[in-house]
Order: structure tokens, then C-alpha cells, then sequence
């Protein structure tokens, strides 16, 4: 995995007028994997990512790839695929003049654009002006354009917007591949439900600041989500036996125990050995959303201003 | 740069707002010529001969040589004449050979009005003249000292008898005062001017005295307006000196500065008028090939291919300028080509007015300059639109610049007209005149460097906020 793809931003920070968007971030987006960037809605996403593209100046701090500020980069599109906004295409130009003139930009060949369009299924509309596609093909157009300069660093930005199914289960073996290849992909969402499958890394912010930047498994593993439920007619005796162990243990209806703080497993073996008769067992796991929504309980009230200036 | 011109370029042809606007350009422009070219009619039906001035003569009879020195000429026309003259007696009309200096034109040959030769040294004052007959023809000569003598030329006198009067003449056309007295209008009036001339060395001197008579045009239709008012001219005789006073004008339309004053109109300008309005077509491609990119927000996507924002604004601005110039050549060359024989048959010919073809480097350089001016105009709205980032503005502020206050300085006065074609983007239509008029406000590259001006201020500001503002 070369190192100079990855993408490091350092106590990155931008006020809009009294409004601070983002506030001090530093992570690094590691090649090889899909990174997920999620926080909720005016959480300073979209900020951040222009940042790294260099279309808006930071008040402070860096973002980097490879090492390398993103406007000193010759040919930015064969090094950074872009995609912020599957919007931003002129309704009166046909998807290959779209991918063309991004192309001589960066002196890449006129192939590549019948390639990308090919990969991203939009070949049939190639001569069609951009001003008919549906949000799902503009998608696809985005997710081309990106692709054009068959860069090692992909940075789509809710890429799943606007996919059908099919379209979100094709992007998602799509990124994954990508990322296979030793590729550095950060895909950004609201909704952590959209990254569940895909990302293997996640960076949460909320107000402008990191709350999380961590694997998928171990934030799951970490989430007070997590608990067991089942049932036994001795319910004193196990809530005594499971307590000693550290586990919170309470008993909500007639002869049935709900188990947080410890694995299944040890669950089963603690009540085997005290001799205590169980049944219905039953684990729940945490899912992705849990665990984000309580990492940014604190972080979603933001205000009406910054929710404005995330979407502008 | 070359992969940014190309980029640039696949951008502005791959939509059809482009074709639609170049579309229109070339049709408002031919079209609005058509009509300006058919509503613009002028004719003239004064006399086309002037054979007046003061004479003072002796009869001669056969070949002769006559010699004279023009001490001083003096008139505030700079088309007044001096010099010596063989006529058929001294009716106007009737035929005649003469050589003369003029204050502003140098030393010049005619014979019966009709035909002229110009001495190719330079003249002033005094000047020695000679005029040499040999029976049907006459020669001129003109020298500084009266001792190297220089040829003017030979021509020949149909109808010149034998018997003739010969002498010294003078004569002095009215002048055209003209005065812009509203933004749109201009009224002359002609000044009556004398001719004061000192004649010395005279030769041959008549046997006693000069005869003095003021001849007058024969009578025409619709004589001018000052013929009735000449003065009379007067003659003083010295020993060595003749002087003569005299007003009035010899020669032809064409001829001698005759109806320089009658040709009160730039016919090229005339046939580039129409951009005055086409140019709406560019001033709205030049805005939206900036302003559309961010509505459709692909700004942010030519950034993040060409992060160096400048050479960005560079291509655009070129490409855009030789898409315009490339389309609006062709046009300007047919507007005139089309208005050229609509004007003639309206009046605009000769002798009048001068014949204008694009093989004449002013008149090409007035056709071009359409074209070119705009070119450039199309880049001043080009970083109008950088500046503004949105359309409306755009357009408003520069419809309020083009239009608006040309339209509201002509009703005003005088002074603020011509300081708002001076100063305001417009001023480079002057490239397109090929004369200066009274209603002149600003000379050809003057204008147009005033454009240009607007145009590097308009991508200096523009290149100023795409490089400091966040995409």
C-alpha cells in the first residue's frame, strides 16, 4: 500500500461569520480500506471535504494527500476523484462533454471517459444531455467523473444519494473492490445505516469536531447497546451470580433477565457453573445506528445557521 | 494552458446557450443593418462645378508663359487658391487652365474644374509659379526660389481658344462651422472667408494695368447658399505688387476640397452600426460562460481539476474572446459587404461620397475592429460575471453601463455624452469610425484601449476574488 495516498487532516478549522463549522479535526484516512465519514447534518462534512479539495481555505490547520497540499498537485484528477455534488452538472451538456472537458483539464485521454461511462452503466445516455438524467444517473455521472483520471484516492461525498437499490448494492461492491485495490476511499454520510456494509472505518464529527475515528468492529464491541436477555426461574440467584461479574443485570418482566456489560458466552458459562437452570437465550446486538446516535446524542443540536451553510 | 484552452473550449461549444447566442449575434447584426442601411438616405442636388473667384487678367493672345510669385496667402479656409490662371475669357464655365497654392493642400494644377494634378514637393509660402501654354495643353511648374524649378505637370485644355485672358487669381471658400448643439445633433452653417493674396515678379505685366472681375458659377438650379452673398473682391496694383482679395471656391466635387463639408459621414461606421445592439448577444455569452458555472455549481468541479485558478479565468477569457472574434468577423464583413451597395443606392456615392472597399487599410481596420471590439467586450463581461458569480447582476450592471446610461447622456448635454463615450466601455466602438466628425468623442485606438482597460480591470477584479473567496 504506497503511503503517499493517504489523506491526513490536521487541527483543520473554519468559521463562516460567528458560526464555527469546524472545530480543531485531525484524522488520517488510511489506503486499502473503505473509511466512512458520518455525523449528522451541519456537522462540518462537506466543509471538511472542500477543505481537503482545496476549494475552500481553512482558517487554520492542514489537509493533505500524500503529503501534499491539494493545489500544488499536477493533474489533481489522476491523483483525487472527486465527488461533491452529483447536482452540479450543466442540464444543457451532454454526460460525455461533461466528462471531456474534466478531461483535457488533466490531459487524460478520451478514452477513459467511454471507459468510466462504461463502469458506471451510463454508455446508452452518453450523448444525452445531463439536464434529463435522474438523480440516480447524475449519481453514476458523479461517481464517473471521479473515476475519470483513475485516481488512488477516491473522496465521494453521500454517494448513495439518490441510488436505487441496485444502485446502492452495486456502489457498495464497487467501493469495496476500489478499496481492495489499495485505494484510499472516504465516503461521507448522515446516515450511518448507509455505511454499515460498506465502510470498515469510520470517523464520526458532530459541531465540527471528531467524535469517534474508529474501527467498525470496535465500535460495536464498545456500545452500550449490547445485551442479553433470558429467561429463568431462579432470578435472584442469577442476578447475584452475573452482578459479582461487573455485568448490569435487571429484571424486567416475570422471569426474565436482561444482560448488559458482559459477551454471550461468558454469560452462558457463569450461570452453567453456578448450577442455575436457563432458557430462551437470546443476544442483541448493537447496530451501527445505535452506536452512532449515542456517540452524537450530544453533538445534534446544532443550530439553524450551520445546517443552512452545510447544504449551500 | 494548452489543456486548459481545450478544456475550455469543450465547455463552451457543448452547450447550445453558446450556438444560440453566436446564432443570434450574426443574425441581429445582419439584419439590423439591413434596416439601417435602407433608412439611412441622403442626396444633394446643388451644383457640382465652382468657378468663382477674383480675377485680375490682361487679354493674351496663342502660347504664352506667365511667372509669378505668391508672396502671402492668407484665409482662414485652408482650401483658399492663389495662383495664375488662362481662360477663355471670364465668364464661369468657360474654359480655363489654372496653377495655384493653397495654405493647407500645397501647390495644384486644374483644368476646366475637371481635372487636377498635385505637385508632389513640399509647398509654402512664397512660391513661385509658372504656367506655360503650347496650344491645346498647358504646363505647370512651381519652385521655392524662382530658380529651381520643379514640374507639376502637363494636361490638356479642350476648347481653350487662341484668344484668352490671362493672369492672377484668388479665391477662398466658405468654411463649415459646425457645432454639436445636442447629444444627437449636429448644425453647420458656412462661414464666408476671404482670400488676401500678395502676388510679385510678375510676368509679363500687362501693357497698363490688370483688369479685375469676380467671376461667378453659371447659374444653377439650386445655387448654394452663400453664391448671392459674395462679397466683391478688390484689387491693389504697386509697381511690383498685385493684390488681390477674393472669395468663392474653384474646382468640382472631389476637386480642389470642393463639398469636403457636404461628406458629413463615416459611411464604414455607418455599415458597423448595428453592434451597437447585437452586442447584447455577446455581453450575455461573455456573462453566462462565468456566471453559469456557478449556478450549475460546476465551478467547484473545474477547480478541483484546475486548482490554479487564474489560468482558469485565462483560458476562458481567451477562448471566449476567439470564439466571439471568430464569429463576429464574418459578420462585420458581411454587414458591410451587404450595406455598401443599400448606402450607395441611397445617396453615399461619388462624387460626394468617397467609395469605401475593404482593400483600403482604415476601412478594413474599421471592419475588424467591430469584431475585435466585440471580442473584448465579451471578456469585460466574461469578468464582470467572475466578480458577480450570478447572472442578474451581471447583466443588469453592464445593460446599465452599455445601455442604459448611453441612452439617458443623450438627452442630458453634450459634455456628458461625450465623457460617457470616452470613459465607459462603449468608447471602444470608436475603433469602427474612419473619420473624425464633430460629433467625435474619441479617436479609433484611443477607444478601444479604453475597452481594453475595462477588460483587464474587470479579470484583474475577477482573478482577485476567485483566488481569495471560497469556491
Amino acid at each position: 500500500m504506497p503511503p503517499d495516498t493517504a489523506i491526513e487532516v490536521s487541527a483543520l478549522r473554519k468559521h463562516y461569520g460567528p458560526t464555527t463549522a469546524v472545530d480543531g479535526l485531525t484524522f488520517t484516512v488510511a489506503p486499502g480500506k473503505v473509511t466512512g465519514f458520518v455525523g449528522p447534518n451541519g456537522a462540518g462534512k462537506s466543509t471538511t471535504l472542500r477543505m481537503i479539495l482545496g476549494l475552500d481555505a481553512p482558517d487554520s490547520g492542514k489537509a493533505l494527500i500524500g503529503g501534499r497540499p491539494y493545489a500544488t498537485l499536477r493533474d489533481p484528477l489522476t491523483v483525487v476523484g472527486a465527488l461533491l455534488d452529483a447536482e452540479a452538472v450543466h442540464p444543457g451538456r451532454r454526460a460525455v462533454d461533461h466528462l471531456l472537458w474534466m478531461a483535457h483539464y488533466n490531459g487524460i485521454p478520451r478514452r477513459r471517459v467511454t471507459e468510466v461511462l462504461e463502469q458506471v452503466g451510463l454508455t446508452s445516455v452518453a450523448k444525452k444531455r445531463a439536464g434529463g438524467f435522474s438523480l440516480g444517473m447524475r449519481q453514476r455521472l458523479g461517481i464517473a467523473a471521479a473515476l475519470l483520471g483513475d485516481p488512488q484516492v477516491l473522496i465521494l461525498d453521500e454517494p448513495v444519494n439518490g441510488l436505487d437499490p441496485e444502485g446502492i448494492q452495486w456502489i457498495r461492491g464497487f467501493l469495496k473492490s476500489l478499496a481492495a485495490e489499495g485505494r484510499t476511499v472516504l465516503i461521507s454520510s448522515h446516515l450511518m445505516g448507509e455505511l454499515q456494509d460498506t465502510a470498515e472505518h469510520l470517523l464520526v464529527i458532530g459541531r465540527g469536531r471528531l467524535l469517534a475515528d474508529t474501527d467498525v468492529g470496535e465500535l460495536l464491541a464498545t456500545t452500550s447497546g449490547n445485551r442479553i436477555t433470558l429467561r429463568t426461574a431462579r432470578l435472584p440467584e442469577a442476578m447475584t451470580v452475573l452482578a459479582r461479574e461487573g455485568a448490569t443485570v435487571s429484571a424486567n418482566a416475570p422471569g426474565t433477565l436482561t444482560v448488559a456489560g458482559l459477551p454471550g458466552e461468558r454469560v452462558v458459562s457463569l450461570l452453567t457453573e453456578a448450577g442455575i437452570p436457563f432458557s430462551e437465550i437470546s443476544a442483541h446486538r448493537a447496530s451501527l445506528e445505535e452506536a452512532y446516535l449515542e456517540l452524537t446524542r450530544g453533538a445534534t443540536e446544532f443550530t439553524a445557521d450551520t445546517a443552512a451553510l452545510e447544504t449551500s | 494552458m494548452i489543456r486548459a484552452l481545450r478544456a475550455e473550449w469543450t465547455k463552451l461549444r457543448s452547450v447550445r446557450s453558446t450556438a444560440f447566442a453566436l446564432f443570434a449575434l450574426v443574425a441581429v447584426t445582419l439584419l439590423l443593418t439591413v434596416v439601417t442601411a435602407k433608412g439611412s438616405v441622403t442626396s444633394y442636388d446643388g451644383p457640382l462645378t465652382r468657378d468663382q473667384f477674383t480675377f485680375a487678367h490682361t487679354p493674351v493672345t496663342g502660347n504664352t508663359t506667365l511667372t509669378t510669385r505668391v508672396a502671402s496667402l492668407t484665409s482662414k479656409s485652408g482650401w483658399a487658391k492663389a495662383g495664375l490662371m488662362i481662360k477663355d475669357g471670364t465668364t464661369g464655365g468657360s474654359p480655363s487652365a489654372s496653377l495655384m497654392l493653397t495654405p493647407g493642400h500645397g501647390v495644384r494644377m486644374q483644368v476646366n474644374a475637371k481635372t487636377e494634378l498635385t505637385a508632389d514637393t513640399p509647398s509654402g509660402q512664397p512660391r513661385w509659379l509658372r504656367l506655360t501654354r503650347t496650344g491645346q495643353s498647358v504646363t505647370g511648374y512651381e519652385s521655392a526660389d524662382g530658380l529651381s524649378w520643379h514640374k507639376v505637370g502637363t494636361l490638356a485644355v479642350p476648347g481653350l481658344p487662341a484668344r484668352t485672358e490671362a493672369g492672377l487669381f484668388v479665391t477662398s471658400p466658405a468654411i463649415s462651422v459646425a457645432k454639436q448643439v445636442s447629444p444627437g445633433s449636429v448644425t453647420a452653417h458656412l462661414q464666408l472667408t476671404t482670400g488676401r493674396a500678395v502676388f510679385d515678379h510678375t510676368t509679363p505685366a500687362p501693357a497698363t494695368a490688370w483688369t479685375r472681375t469676380d467671376t461667378t458659377s453659371p447659374p444653377a438650379a439650386h445655387p448654394l447658399p452663400n453664391d448671392e452673398k459674395r462679397p466683391a473682391g478688390t484689387l491693389q496694383q504697386t509697381a511690383s505688387t498685385v493684390t488681390l482679395t477674393g472669395n468663392g471656391d474653384l474646382g468640382y466635387i472631389g476637386i480642389g476640397g470642393v463639398g469636403d463639408d457636404l461628406d458629413e459621414a463615416d459611411q464604414v461606421k455607418e455599415t458597423q452600426s448595428a453592434i451597437q445592439l447585437s452586442l447584447i448577444t455577446v455581453v450575455a455569452l461573455g456573462v453566462l460562460f462565468m456566471t453559469s458555472e456557478y449556478k450549475t455549481r460546476t465551478i467547484r468541479t473545474t477547480f478541483t481539476a484546475s486548482p490554479k485558478r487564474g489560468r482558469v479565468l485565462a483560458a476562458k477569457a481567451a477562448i471566449l474572446g476567439a470564439t466571439v472574434f471568430a464569429v463576429a468577423l464574418p459578420t462585420t464583413i458581411a454587414a458591410f459587404l451587404i450595406a455598401r451597395p443599400i448606402m450607395t443606392k441611397n445617396g453615399y456615392k461619388p462624387p460626394i461620397f468617397p467609395t469605401t472597399s475593404l482593400t483600403d487599410p482604415t476601412t478594413l481596420r474599421a471592419v475588424v475592429g467591430g469584431a475585435a471590439f466585440l471580442a473584448v467586450l465579451a471578456v469585460f463581461c466574461l469578468g464582470v460575471g467572475a466578480m458577480f458569480r450570478r447572472t442578474v447582476p451581471a447583466i443588469v450592471t453592464i445593460f446599465a453601463l452599455l445601455i442604459v446610461v448611453p441612452i439617458i447622456s443623450q438627452i442630458t448635454s453634450v459634455s456628458v455624452n461625450t465623457w460617457v463615450e470616452r470613459a465607459t466601455p462603449i468608447a471602444g466602438r470608436a475603433l469602427t469610425q474612419t473619420k473624425t466628425l464633430t460629433e467625435t468623442s474619441i479617436g479609433p485606438w484611443a477607444g478601444f484601449a479604453v475597452l481594453c482597460l475595462y477588460a483587464a480591470a474587470a479579470l484583474g477584479a475577477a482573478h482577485w476574488r476567485l483566488t481569495r473567496r471560497d469556491a
